[in-house]
Order: structure tokens, then sequence, then C-alpha cells
């Protein structure tokens, strides 16, 4: 790397810490980690999933799932998360066009998404407390109030990266070579909501179609 | 061999310019906010070899129990204790760390590159470790250690039997967790996107193969024992149900997500050892690795089918017959590929003109012990067989062959090679002779006689046996070699110090190597190589000195390049997750208090810190 | 240093693409859940659901992540994985859920049955039986069972078997009987309290107890209706009524 490249990373480094020489892949560390990561992700949803599953109508109490799910609430925010994986493409993709206010919008609008879809979870959870559905009430509220609870926190934690990408970037610490730095935000953040596809419907839309 | 024709130790390039972001630390401060590779594998190895010390003395102190029938040494919970407190040691706080050491070490050496792709990463992962580690052994001073085996089998580990030393493990080991799995995606991203120019996936060598593929077990292999891990917290901590018989719950979910982590772990300890034994034969054999790529491929096989063979652990549950006939059948093909691998090594050995220091004395006695290991775990491949065998003595002594006379013995072959690499100085040849023959009689009187025992029908994990069972001789042996084990680990010890004190000065290339490690000075400079060094072939240190043509030449001209400066915020960042489990625990023991407080206070502080680190300069 | 950092200027956006996306996305969404009114389409409610849904999955990594055109080695470190998971949770499938299964692997299942109906007192796991309550209640299907929830003509009925057959020793209003039956108006069950469990326990009786198999003396609507009687008054709280006896279910 010639000294030129050097002076040019000690300019725009700020909140990045690969050491950009040998990229033997020609691709960033940084999304490498992040699509290696999402892997491993497969794996521990795949544990939660095949936890739920592997209780699944080993109730021996109820309520059931049938009696507590509610189609119109869960439709709605999965409706949110899908639109939120739009907008976060949307950012990535202002991002790399170099234009980056706009991206930083569309991250606030995420994040803002996301939170909504907490916020639904959240109210989903007291909903389902107060139709008699606890983690202590069945195996059926052991497993979905972990399940779905791990997945909302995949989601918060979702919530605070974009927030913090945008800030970084309102703060113009991302330069448009660094896309990338929005790009990986998205990337964990398409891959929750590839999660709650999988959830939405092996957990709700199999049930209601029994 | 031919006659050298360049000496590595005269290979010069001028001072590199490297830029930093803040001038270094030094001293203590130094260790604390390190993120060069090279310190925090150091500090990897010195904590492995810690608790190896430590695991040891628990192995003492339950075989002293065990040497005479109807002993009253230590009572049955301290024995249990003992021993789950022995094997979660070993396996993840003695050799899994004695590994890291050697990955973090040497995976950016071997491969050219300056450091790791993360550094702050990598610190990260130290020292969430420390935090698992001491986590685990603070059980012993609140309310005594985990008792419920190593492999915490629920419902020995549920609320109403398991004692406060299980929230320490599970919450330990869920730290742990969260540090492999950081550095995993940190090794992976190395090896694949760090190789200097040149370095081809198969010019790699099979020590940085070896750590790549371990990597992608422990990647793949952690989630499903984290989440086994989140279940039984949440069913200690919140009433939940998972492992809770009485509420329809099935023990058999932890043994399926415990071994579906476990069995990938055997893995992840044995085949940086075989990494290690494949680097040192071919440089005492004084030539190639024999057949170097069916060797990586061989790696890559056996780490992949071990995610197909979990539930031959589980062989007594009574899978029925057509699971257990599939998973009897993935574990006896798994046998193949290691079978590659002890053929190439005898390949190599074949025809070499061999000598005998004490790495090279280590290596080649770990191919006979460890394929006897191999062989008496193949044996567990019949189903019928095991059930025989199944928590028996006999089971003890394979895994015992497989971790000590193979995982171990690698470690400690490859600390005897690397030493001079990493300090400079050589290791002490006498010693570790002492040490070596010390340590494989030892390990030969322990753990022989424990096929004969298993066979006799001793079980595993009982803290004493009648005089009338006929067993006394053997455990005494056992516990006989357990002392010699213990005065040979001491030599190494003695010997580890000693030499880093007043050892011979080792130069760059000691042992007349074949690989990138041995280009760099001993020990390396901070930024690893002066300059970036163009690879050629998988023996680019050997061509450099023996074929004509294939020399590393240096560039007269300076290079420039970053390197990261210090960072104190993966410490802060770790401690505040450490606090974060600690509050979790305390709310677990005084339950209505406000001490889960502490955890929001300390996931606040998680999320503030990684925001300092990600907008700090490095 | 060139292919690792991005240039914006050679960069084509793809707002079109995504904007199609979104779109369809949208529309594959609605019919999902269209889908589960349209009763016609039942027999493939499953297959269809399972195929819309690998259908977005793949429609989000392959644009939105843009997979599909990236480089090999993220294909690489994802979908490996992505099919270990699949394979390991259709393994633990296998394991425990017979009808997951191309063969019989059921054992475990039947082990855990077991040990539930011994502990429920029901004791009956001939094959005849756990076959029913895999299929949970074959004759009371779930929509039955919500249809029966909301009607108050299967109430006032349920009221009759329970005056007739069970006043006697749980007490007219559930409250219980010292010595004899439990209150039914707590959150607490011996044997479950779910509505198949109670349908379960009225059935067959628990040996050993006082609890006598209605089987002979009712017919399954009778059942059926008592057992939603029961359950709906569960969380009454009657006063007088004994204490709890059995586990407690969370309040409702």
């Amino acid at each position: 790397m010639s000294a030129h490249a050097a002076e040019a990373m000690h300019d725009d480094d700020h909140g990045h810490e690969d050491l950009v020489e040998n990229n033997y892949m020609k691709v960033p560390n940084v999304k490498l980690a992040i699509w290696t990561f999402l892997g491993s992700e497969c794996m521990f949803f795949g544990s939660l999933i095949a936890t739920y599953f592997f209780y699944l109508d080993k109730s021996i109490t109820g309520p059931l799932p049938g009696e507590v799910f509610s189609i119109g609430i869960t439709s709605i925010s999965t409706f949110i998360l899908l639109m939120s994986s739009f907008t976060m493409a949307m950012a990535v993709d202002s991002a790399k066009s170099g234009t980056m206010t706009k991206s930083r919008n569309w991250l606030f609008i995420t994040a803002f998404l996301g939170a909504i879809f907490v916020g639904f979870q959240v109210y989903e959870f007291w909903h389902f407390v107060h139709l008699g559905l606890t983690l202590q009430t069945s195996l059926f509220g052991s497993t979905f109030y972990v399940m779905t609870g791990f997945h909302g926190a995949h989601v918060s934690v979702g919530v605070i990266w974009l927030i913090m990408v945008g800030i970084l970037a309102h703060k113009g610490n991302i330069p448009a070579e660094k896309a990338v730095m929005v790009e990986s935000a998205g990337l964990y953040w398409h891959f929750v909501d590839i999660v709650w596809i999988i959830i939405f419907t092996f957990v709700y839309l199999l049930e209601f179609a029994k | 061999m031919s006659a050298k024709l360049h000496d590595i130790e005269v290979l010069q390039a001028p001072e590199p310019h490297m830029h930093f972001e803040r001038p270094g630390k030094t001293g203590l401060v130094d260790w604390l906010t390190t993120v060069d590779h090279k310190k925090i594998g150091v500090l990897y190895w010195l904590a492995g070899t810690f608790f190896l010390l430590c695991g040891g003395l628990e192995a003492l102190l339950f075989r002293i129990q065990l040497a005479v029938p109807d002993n009253d040494f230590m009572g049955g919970e301290t024995f249990n204790g003992m021993v789950t407190m022995h094997a979660t040691t070993m396996v993840f706080l003695a050799i899994m760390p004695m590994t890291a050491g050697f990955a973090n070490f040497l995976v950016p050496l071997v491969i050219g590159a300056r450091d790791v792709a993360f550094p702050r990463l990598n610190a990260w992962s130290y020292w969430t470790f420390l935090a698992g580690a001491l986590v685990i052994n603070a059980s012993f001073v609140f309310g005594g250690a985990p008792a419920a085996g190593w492999t915490g089998y629920a419902p020995l580990t549920g609320a109403q039997y398991g004692g406060s030393g299980i929230d320490f493990w599970w919450a330990g080991l869920a730290l742990l967790s969260a540090s492999s799995m950081a550095a995993s995606v940190n090794f992976i991203v190395t090896i694949l996107n760090m190789r200097a120019p040149g370095m081809t996936l198969l010019r790699v060598p099979v020590i940085g193969w070896m750590m790549l593929v371990i990597q992608f077990l422990l990647a793949l292999s952690f989630p499903p024992v984290t989440v086994g891990l989140i279940l039984l917290g949440f069913d200690r901590m919140f009433g939940s149900n998972f492992y809770n018989v009485s509420m329809g719950g099935d023990p058999h979910l932890w043994q399926h997500l415990f071994w579906l982590f476990g069995h990938p772990e055997v893995y992840v300890l044995i085949l940086p050892a075989m990494g290690i034994v494949s680097e040192i034969l071919p440089v005492f054999s004084r030539r190639p690795l024999f057949g170097q790529t069916a060797v990586i491929f061989s790696g890559i096989f056996i780490g992949f089918v071990g995610f197909g063979v979990w539930a031959h652990h589980m062989f007594t549950t009574g899978m029925g017959p057509v699971a257990d006939a599939a998973f009897a059948a993935t574990t006896a093909i798994i046998a193949i590929p290691t079978g590659v691998k002890i053929f190439n090594w005898l390949g190599t050995l074949w025809g070499g003109k061999l000598t005998f220091p004490t790495p090279m004395l280590f290596a080649v006695a770990f191919i006979p012990i460890f394929t006897m290991g191999g062989l008496s775990g193949l044996m567990h491949a019949a189903a019928p067989l095991d059930l025989q065998q199944h928590d028996s003595y006999f089971v003890v002594a394979h895994f015992h062959y497989v971790l000590v006379g193979g995982a171990l013995m690698g470690l400690f072959a490859g600390s005897y090679f690397y030493f001079p690499k990493v300090t400079g100085r050589m290791m002490n040849d006498t010693l570790g002779k002492l040490h070596f023959w010390l340590f494989v009689a030892g390990m030969n009187i322990t753990f022989f006689p424990q096929h004969i025992l298993g066979n006799q029908g001793m079980p595993r994990r009982i803290y004493t046996y009648p005089a009338d069972a006929q067993w006394d001789f053997y455990n005494m042996l056992g516990t006989v070699g357990v002392v010699v084990m213990t005065i040979a680990t001491l030599i190494y010890v003695y010997n580890v110090i000693v030499s880093y004190k007043k050892g011979e000065i080792a130069g760059r290339d000691p042992w007349d190597a074949a690989t990138l490690e041995w280009l760099t000075d001993s020990p390396p400079k901070m930024q690893n190589f002066d300059f970036t060094p163009i690879v050629l072939s998988e023996r680019p240190v050997w061509d450099h000195k023996y074929t004509e043509g294939m020399e590393i030449i240096a560039p007269e001209k300076a290079e420039a390049f970053h390197m990261p400066s210090y960072s104190w915020k993966p410490m802060i960042s770790s401690c505040f997750v450490t606090l974060l489990v600690v509050g979790l625990l305390l709310n677990t023991f005084n339950p209505g208090n406000w001490l889960w407080a502490i955890s929001a206070v300390a996931a606040v502080g998680v999320v503030g810190s990684v925001y300092a680190w990600v907008s700090e300069p490095v | 240093m060139s292919g690792i950092l991005h240039d914006p200027k050679s960069y084509h956006s793809h707002k079109g693409l995504y904007i199609k996306t979104a779109t369809i996305l949208t529309v594959v969404t609605a019919a999902e859940i269209g889908l589960l009114f349209v009763e016609a389409l039942k027999f493939a409610f499953v297959p269809l659901l399972v195929i819309m849904a690998v259908y977005k999955f793949a429609v989000v990594v392959g644009t939105f992540m843009h997979l599909k055109d990236d480089k090999t080695v993220f294909r690489v470190v994802f979908i490996a994985p992505l099919f270990m998971a699949m394979a390991m949770i259709y393994v633990l499938g296998l394991l425990v859920m017979p009808h997951f299964a191309p063969f019989g692997a059921g054992e475990v299942r039947l082990a855990v049955q077991k040990s539930k109906d011994e502990r429920m007192g029901t004791g009956d796991y001939s094959p005849a039986a756990i076959a029913a309550r895999d299929n949970k209640m074959p004759h009371l299907t779930k929509e039955k069972y919500a249809a029966m929830f909301a009607s108050t003509k299967d109430f006032t009925a349920g009221e009759k078997v329970w005056g007739a057959n069970c006043a006697s020793c749980h007490r007219k209003d559930g409250g219980g009987l010292p010595g004899l039956g439990p209150n039914m108006t707590d959150d607490c069950y011996l044997h479950g309290g779910d509505v198949y469990s109670l349908v379960n326990t009225v059935t067959n009786g628990v040996k050993g107890k006082a609890m006598i198999a209605f089987k002979a003396q009712l017919s399954e609507e009778e059942i059926d209706q008592v057992a939603l009687y029961v359950r709906k008054m569960r969380g009454t709280n009657v006063a007088k009524g004994k204490k709890c006896e059995g586990d407690k279910v969370a309040a409702k």
C-alpha cells in the first residue's frame, strides 16, 4: 500500500478498524464478518425454533396457541417490519450513491419502524399475559416467549445499531467510501426481518391454518 | 535436503513508516489495553496454563479420594464438584484458551498479516473469556462448585436439584460462548481475507487451516449450547418449564442442544493439536508434509461430519434403532479422515532424516497415543457395545487418551516448538525431555488401566467404591500416574520460567523451519513483518533457503501502513457485559430485590461503551 | 485498495428494484393472510404458506441483502450454516415427532407421553390412545372448540351436565368439597387445566381416586360441553372454595 493510501486511510478510518491492506478476497472485512456472524445466527435461531417445535403441542395446560394468537395485530407488526427492510435497503442505496443525508433519514425511519415493531411485541406479550399465558404457564408459554423475545431483543439491538450509524452519518463520520458501515447494519437488519418471516409463518400462520 | 542457499537471518528490509492514532502504552497498562494479537495470544496462553494447573489440582484431589476403596478424603458432593470443575476447567479454561493462544499468536504470522481483522474485538474476546473463567471459578467462594457433571444434564441442573454453583456455571459458560463467537468471526475473516499476496487457500499452512476449521465449528456449534444455557438460565431465574418434567418438559432437549455443541467441541480441542503436529513433523523429518492437501481436506471433512454425530452420546436414551443406526454410521465415517491424517503423518516420517528435540518427541508420541484414543472411540460407534461402555471408566479412558494424549500433548509440542518465536529464547531441552518421558509415563499409567476398570464395570462419577469390587489396584495405579503427571507438568512450568529468563538466544529461525512465521524476528516486532511477503508456495521460508529462484525478496523502498492503536474500550465493554451477567446472578440469589437494576445499568453501559468504541479512531 | 473502498461514482442506484421488491413482499404477505380465509384451499394451507414464506425469505436475502449477485464467499459463509440449521431442526423434529418422520422414530415421544400419562393418572397409553392424543382429540377440532367457546347453548348444556354428574363432589358452584372433588374455580389443576386435559380426565377418570370415568354415562358431546363449562369456571374463585391443589396455572 502506498504512503498516499495510508494518508487517505488516516483521514477516513474513523469508527473502523480494518487494516485495509491485504484484503485477499477483495471484500471489506466488516461485511465478511457480518455474513459469517449471520451464519452463526442461523444456528442460534435454528436452535430456538427447533426448541419450539420440540415442545409443540406438548403443553399439559392451556391456554393453547389458538386461544391467544390474534392474526390482526401480528399481521400489522409483520408488515411494519417488512417495510423497515425496504427503508433499510433505501438507506444502503443512498449511502452507496454518496448521499449521506438521505441515508441518515432512511436510517432513522428504519429505526423508528423497528421501534414500532418492538412496541407491538411488548403489547402482544402484555396482552398474552392477561389471557393467562406466562413464561411459567406451560411449555408453549416458555418456548413462545423465549423465542419471540430473543427475536425482539435482536430487533432492539438493531434499532440501537441503526441509531448509532445514523448519528455517525449525521456527524459526517461516514464518508461515502465507507458505505459498508451502513450496509453491514443493513445486512443485520434484513436478517432479523427474515427470521421474523419464518416465525410469522411457522409459528403464527400455520397455527391458524390448523 | 540440499545445502542452504540463503540465510533467513540476514534478510533485511528498510524500517517501515507506521502510522498510529495514539502513541503506545507501556507496562501493565499496555497489557490491559493491547490490541496486538501476539500479546493477546500470550495472555490467552498464560491463562490457559494457569487453569491447566487448577484443573490438574482438582484431578489430583479426586484421584486421592479414589486411590483406596471406601475412602473418606472428600464427600460425594465435594467429589462431584471437583469432577465437574475439573472437566469444565480443562475443556473451556485450559485447552481452549491455550489453543486460542496459539491461534492468536500464529494465525496472522503464518498467513503474512500484520494483525487480525478486528484487533479490538480480539481484545474483547480475551477479557470476556477471562471474566467467564472467573465467574465459573467464583462458585467455589459463593456457595459451592457446580456438581452436575460438565455435561450439566437436566434435571440435575434444575432449580430443585442443582445448587448455586450451576448458576455460576451457566453464566460463565454463556460469557465464554460470547467470547468464542466474537473470536471465531474475527479469525474466519482474518484467515479468509488477510492473507499475504500469493497465499492461495491451499498455500495456507495446515495449522492455519485447522484454526479456520475450528473457528467455523465454534461459530456454528456454540449457538445451540448458548440456547441450551439460556433455556437453563430462564428455568432457574424465571421459572420457565424447558427442562421441567412435571410440566411436560423433556430433559433430552438439553442433551441434544448440549451435544450439538459438545461433539464439534471435541474437534475444536483436537484439530489445533493435529495442526501443530502437522507443522512440527515436517520440520524435524526434513521433508514436506506428505499429502498436505489431503491433510487439509480431511480436516475440513472431520469438521463437517462432526456436526452429524452428536447423538452417539445418547445411544442409551432410547432414540430408537433407526436413529441409533444413522448416528453409528456417521460416527464410523468420521474415522476415515482421521485415518487419512495418521497415514499422512507416518508418510511424512517415512524416509525422513529424523531428529528428536522435545517438540518432535511430543509430536511423534502424539500419533500412537491419539490413535489409541481414536480407536477406542470408534468402538463406541457400535451402539450395542456403547450400551455396555456408556458411563463406565472405559469412556473416561477413551477421551483422556484423545484429550490428554492428543490435544494436550499437541499443545505441549507447540509450546516447545513456538517458545523461541514468542520469547526469543529456546526452552531447555533436557528439562523438556524429562517432562516428556514423565508425562507420557504418567499419562499411560493413569489412563490405560481405566480401560480395564471400565470393562470390569466401574462406573464414572462415583466418589468411592467398596473393597470387594476389586477395583483398588488400578485405581491406586491411576492416582500414582496423576502424581507423576503433576510432577512432569511442574517441571514444564519451571522450564518455561527458567527458559524465559535464561534460555539460549534463538534467532529468527532456530529449527530451520518452513513457514512464514519464521521469517520475522523472535519475538516478532509489533508490525510482524517489515515488508509484505509475497507467497509463492506452501513452504515459503524453506523455498527461500533451499530453492533456486524462489527467494523472498525484500523491497528497497520502505513500506507505509496504518497500525491499530491501544484501546481501553474492549475491556470496558467486556466489564459491562460481565456486570450484566453478575446482575442476573445476584437477582437469582436474592429474588425480589432491585438487583436486576444492576443488569439494566450494565446494559446501558454496554451500549455506551460500544458507541465510544465505534467512534474511537484507531 | 480498489475493490475494497466503495466508489459512489461508479454505483448505480437500485431504487426501482427495491420499490418493486417491497411491493412483491406486501402482496405476498397480504396473500398469506388472505389465504387463511379461503376455506376451499384448506387442504393446501401448509404447503402454500411454506412456499410463500420461503419465497419471501429468498427475495429479502437475494435482493435486499443482494446475496444474489454478491461475492461467492458470502454465499458460502451464510447458506451452508442456513442449511445446517434447517437440517438440525428437521432431525430434532424427527427424533420427537412421529409426523415429522418418514419412518418410525417415535419412541422418545412415546416415553414422554407415558410419563405424562402416569403423572396424570390416566395410565392409558395404548397405541390408539396415544394416536388420539397426538391429534389432540380428533372429535374436538380447534374450530369446533372455538365455536363451542363462543356459544351460550353449549355452556348451558355443560352447566346442566355439571349439575347432574359433578356437583355432588365438586359442589354446585365448583368450589370443591373436603375429601372429595377439588376446587375447579381457582387456577390449580391436578391433571391439567386445558380443555383437552379436562376432556381426557372426564372421559377416563383418575385411577385410584374418586374421579370415575364418565365415558359410559355421558356422550362425547356432553363431555365436551362439561369440559368447556369447567374451563370457563377457571379463575372465578368462588367464595369458601377449597384451597389450591395440584399445579398452579397462571391466573387467567
